[in-house]
Order: C-alpha cells, then sequence, then structure tokens
C-alpha cells in the first residue's frame, strides 16, 4: 500500500512538473499576448424602419402666426410636401408656392396659404389633396418663433448657403454663400427671405427644401456620432411643432431617417407664374407641369430625372 | 489469504541478522518518502499556482478560481427630454430616474447573459426577450457585437465583468409618462482565453428602450465592440490592485 502509494505521489509529482514546465510559457508576461487579432472590432445597429413601396407624405408647414396669434389658424408661410418611399429609400421634396391659386373646399378660390387661415390643417390638408391628387398622411406645422428656438436646441445648422442673401428689411437675412453654421434666426431669415431672390417666393420654397436636406444631413452626422443624439432632435421637434404625428410615428420616421441617404431626396417647386388674380398678386401653376410631376411622384414619391422642373434660383446670382 | 501470508514472514522470518536489524530501518525510510512525496506535491502545486497565478491548464487549479461576477452597470446620469411645451418638470424628472432605474436592470441581464454567463453567452435565443420582435429578428446577424459571439465556449473560458456605465435619457410628455428610453453604455469586462491569454472587451453604443406592458424592451441598438490585450488579473488576496487593461 505505502509503495503504491508513493508511487501514485511520485506519478502525480512528475505530471505536476510537467504541467509547471509546460504551463511556464503562460506567465503573466506570456498570458498579455492573446490568441486572437488585436484591435477586433464589430459593429451592430439596427433600428425599426417604415417599409412598403407606398410612399409616406407628410405635409410640412410654415406658419406666419405672429406672436399672440393661432399658428393653426394663420397665413402659411412656407408648404412643402415630402414624399419618402421606404423600400427604395428615396423620396421627393414639393414645395408648393404659398400664393398658389386654388379651390379651397367650402371657402371658394383664393391663395393656397389662406387655406389653414380659414380653416387649420384639416381644410390645407383637404385643399392640396384636392388640388393635386395626393394623399397626405402627417401634417406638421412650426413658428416662425418655434423653428428659430428648435434649431438654436440642437446647436444651429450647417448650411450651404447657394448664394448671396440679403434681405435687411422683411426677413433680415444677411447671409454669404458657402457652408456655414446657422443659428436659429439666421436659419429662419434665410428660410423666409423672397425679397433679394430674382424668383421670390418661387426660390423661397426652395430653400425651404435646402433646409429639409441640410438638417437631415446633420441630424445623419450627430447620429452616427451619438445615436442618442435622436433624443434631442425629437425633443427639440416635437416642443416646437404642432403635428398629427404621434410620438410612436416620429420615433418611426426618426429611425427611417437615420438611413435615408439625401442624394436620394429631389428638391422641386412647384412651377408657377405670378399673375393678378381677382385683385390679388397670385401664382399660376403651370397645370400642365403640375399635372405630370404629381402623377410621376404620387404612385411611389419618386421624381423621374426627366420631369423635374428647373431650379427656380438656377440664375441667382 | 496474502495478508496473513506476508505479515508473519516480515515479522518473524530474517535468517540474516543484516536483513533483521535493517526492517524498523526500511519501515522509516518508506514513511519518509511518502512525507516527501506529500511535500513534494504540495510544493509544485503552490508553485504551479504562484507561477502561473491561476491561470495554469490544471484542472484543479482552474476550478479554484473565484466565480464571476456579475454585471452592475452605474448610472452615471439621468435626465428626461420633454416632447411637449409646457409640463410637470418635477413630474418628469422622477420619470427619468425610475425608468433608468428599470433600463438598468435590463442592462444588467443582457450583459450577464450575453457576455458574462457560460451557460448562455453567445446564444441570441437566451436574451430574446429583452428584444422587440422587431430587433429579435435582427440578432442573429449582430451576435458577435450584442453577444460574446457565436461559439464563444471555442474562444473563451470566463469574462469577469469590469466597470460599465449608462446614461439613461427619456422621452416624456407633459405629465411624466415614460414615452421612450435610450442608454448610451460602455460595457467593460475581462475575458480569460481558453488559451489562457487575456483581453479586455468593451461594448459601447446606444440601446433604444421601448415600454412593453411593464416592462421595457430593446427596440433600436447601435453599437461598437472592441478588444484588446490587458493582463492576468492580480489573485485575490494579493496587495496588488486588480489589473484590468494593459
Amino acid at each position: 500500500m505505502s509503495r503504491r502509494f508513493v508511487a501514485v505521489v511520485l506519478v502525480l509529482a512528475a505530471w505536476l512538473a510537467g504541467t509547471v514546465a509546460g504551463s511556464l510559457g503562460s506567465s503573466p508576461a506570456a498570458a498579455s499576448s492573446p490568441g486572437i487579432a488585436i484591435g477586433k472590432a464589430h459593429t451592430a445597429e439596427y433600428t425599426p424602419s417604415l417599409t412598403g413601396s407606398k410612399p409616406v407624405v407628410i405635409l410640412a408647414v410654415g406658419s406666419g402666426a405672429r406672436p399672440g396669434e393661432d399658428p393653426l389658424h394663420s397665413l402659411s408661410d412656407s408648404i412643402h410636401l415630402i414624399f419618402l418611399n421606404p423600400d427604395q429609400h428615396a423620396g421627393t421634396i414639393v414645395g408648393i408656392p404659398r400664393d398658389s391659386w386654388v379651390d379651397i373646399p367650402g371657402h371658394g378660390s383664393n391663395k393656397i396659404n389662406s387655406a389653414l387661415a380659414a380653416g387649420g390643417p384639416d381644410l390645407m390638408v383637404q385643399t392640396i389633396e384636392a388640388r393635386f391628387g395626393v394623399h397626405i398622411d402627417y401634417w406638421a406645422i412650426t413658428t416662425f418663433w418655434g423653428f428659430k428656438a428648435m434649431l438654436d436646441k440642437i446647436g444651429g445648422l450647417t448650411v450651404n448657403v447657394p448664394f448671396r442673401m440679403y434681405d435687411p428689411s422683411y426677413s433680415g437675412a444677411d447671409l454669404q454663400a458657402g457652408v456655414q453654421r446657422l443659428d436659429g434666426a439666421q436659419a429662419l431669415a434665410m428660410a423666409r427671405d423672397r425679397h433679394s431672390l430674382l424668383a421670390g417666393d418661387f426660390g423661397r420654397q426652395e430653400n425651404g427644401g435646402r433646409l429639409i436636406l441640410a438638417a437631415l444631413t446633420q441630424f445623419q452626422k450627430e447620429f452616427n456620432g451619438d445615436a442618442g443624439s435622436l433624443f434631442d432632435w425629437i425633443g427639440a421637434g416635437m416642443t416646437q411643432i404642432n403635428t398629427s404625428l404621434t410620438v410612436d410615428d416620429v420615433m418611426l420616421l426618426a429611425y427611417t431617417a437615420t438611413a435615408q441617404p439625401v442624394g436620394k431626396l429631389q428638391n422641386i417647386v412647384l412651377p408657377g407664374s405670378s399673375q393678378t388674380i381677382g385683385g390679388l398678386s397670385a401664382v399660376a401653376l403651370n397645370t400642365a407641369a403640375v399635372s405630370q410631376i404629381f402623377n410621376d411622384v404620387t404612385p411611389d414619391g419618386i421624381m423621374s430625372k426627366k420631369n423635374v422642373p428647373p431650379s427656380p434660383t438656377a440664375n441667382q446670382p | 489469504m496474502a495478508t496473513e501470508d506476508k505479515t508473519p514472514l516480515r515479522e518473524a522470518a530474517p535468517s540474516a541478522p543484516g536483513r533483521t536489524s535493517k526492517t524498523p530501518d526500511r519501515s522509516k525510510v518508506a514513511r519518509n518518502r511518502i512525507i516527501a512525496g506529500v511535500v513534494i506535491a504540495v510544493v509544485v502545486i503552490v508553485a504551479i499556482f504562484l507561477l502561473t497565478r491561476g491561470n495554469g491548464h490544471i484542472p484543479f487549479v482552474d476550478n479554484a478560481e473565484p466565480p464571476v461576477g456579475n454585471v452592475n452597470f452605474h448610472l452615471k446620469g439621468t435626465e428626461f427630454v420633454a416632447t411637449q411645451p409646457q409640463g410637470d418638470k418635477q413630474a418628469q424628472k422622477d420619470t427619468a430616474k425610475a425608468t433608468a432605474d428599470e433600463v438598468k436592470k435590463q442592462l444588467d441581464t443582457l450583459f450577464e447573459t450575453a457576455y458574462v454567463d457560460p451557460g448562455s453567452w453567445g446564444d441570441p435565443g437566451e436574451i430574446g426577450d429583452l428584444f422587440t420582435d422587431g430587433a429579435k429578428g435582427q440578432l442573429k446577424d449582430d451576435i458577435a457585437t450584442i453577444t460574446l459571439g457565436d461559439n464563444a465556449g471555442d474562444t473563451y473560458a470566463s469574462v469577469d465583468p469590469g466597470k460599465s456605465s449608462a446614461k439613461v435619457r427619456t422621452l416624456t410628455d407633459k405629465s411624466g409618462n415614460a414615452l421612450r428610453a435610450a442608454a448610451d453604455v460602455s460595457f467593460t469586462g475581462l475575458a480569460k482565453h481558453q488559451d489562457g491569454t487575456y483581453t479586455e472587451i468593451t461594448v459601447t453604443g446606444t440601446f433604444f428602450f421601448v415600454k412593453d406592458g411593464d416592462t421595457w424592451r430593446i427596440e433600436g441598438y447601435s453599437l461598437d465592440r472592441k478588444e484588446k490585450p490587458a493582463k492576468a488579473p492580480v489573485p485575490k488576496g494579493s496587495s496588488s490592485p486588480s489589473a484590468v487593461a494593459s
């Protein structure tokens, strides 16, 4: 028994000694050299997203209400239809001249911007749907001060101002051409200025689209740097915008927007000409061109290149 | 029978005087050898432990390591993001705090299950309930980031959670109801590999949570996982501070 025990102990000792010899190479110093690739990294991203080939259509309105006035029942200053095709990650921003002469259901013919004053967002939606044959899913309305506050809250907006804008008497615009960071007041001035533009309100609506694209670009950049910043944008927007969108809708749109290529959004303005109609200075839309645009964009939200109207500010010095 | 035969022989038989006189000495030698063997074995075991700091591949040494700890995210910030212009600020603040506590629990469970517990790491099925249906469908593609990885056991022996923190932002309505939550997280863990080496695993990024009944589920995420060489930890009881990363 004793010999066996001794033998077992010796065998065990020998095995352990062998293990020690083997493990000497795994000293702490050696253990700091891992068997895997250094700097190994993985990323993972997922956010819910709108799906479907049918476009989502949002009516975005800048109300011209002054402090103390009801923004939902005032003349609208800027009007945009935003078409998004979720499946194709493409879309179109259609600027509608605010002075466009249209039929307002139950209110005769008038400038399109008076629809909001006459019947609030519902009548505005009804008017646009009836005139252009488009279905609007959501509306969102902000004010001058809301727009300014919203942009200040996100720290301003980096915009490529396409040309010199100088309109000290009305909008207060005083912007040099080029990429720059605009604070809320400057961005608002850019959105409102029509007096320094050759194309007047047509140019203003196009600049509205440019600001929307700039905001999307910046949103994506900030999201990619800090995904949690999405909440800052939503908070800034939701507190300054009246909308039919629920928070769930906004979240889904925001998530979708994180992956929406800016370059696949076409910014256009409905073509027309300024005329005096009914004693008022108004815009007579180019009926044929407008029909072609909506026939093209309504089914899938995407504008064919051949139907894209000329930029109203193409000749702006 | 064999025992009966041997015992008398040993006690009474020796014919040569020299042998007779040596019998008690041989017994002592055998006892000394046993003692020496045991001492050697103990010394060798201690030597192995000291040389490898407990990281050798000797089964009973490995088993003697302390069990892995629990993940415990430290909340380094909670805030609410209002979605309506006017509202009860205190109610929204309270909601943000309560939401952060609930989200923290989900994060603890997620990383404990996905990274620390060898019984469940790398298995998307084990963490599925923490995600919305939409996000759940994406888990398999992101397994190497959301969890320790597919077949993690082939590479890793254990993961000991280190310092982890989260900043939780809560979207609130004016009444103080929580609508969504976003957690900016930083998780660290010291991974021991099957080959005895160590790496520090870091997962950073954001989880988006949505309330589903009484619980918060992850509906989106944007994460980055990194891994870098690390020193072996100093055994517990040592006066040196525990090493985490190189």
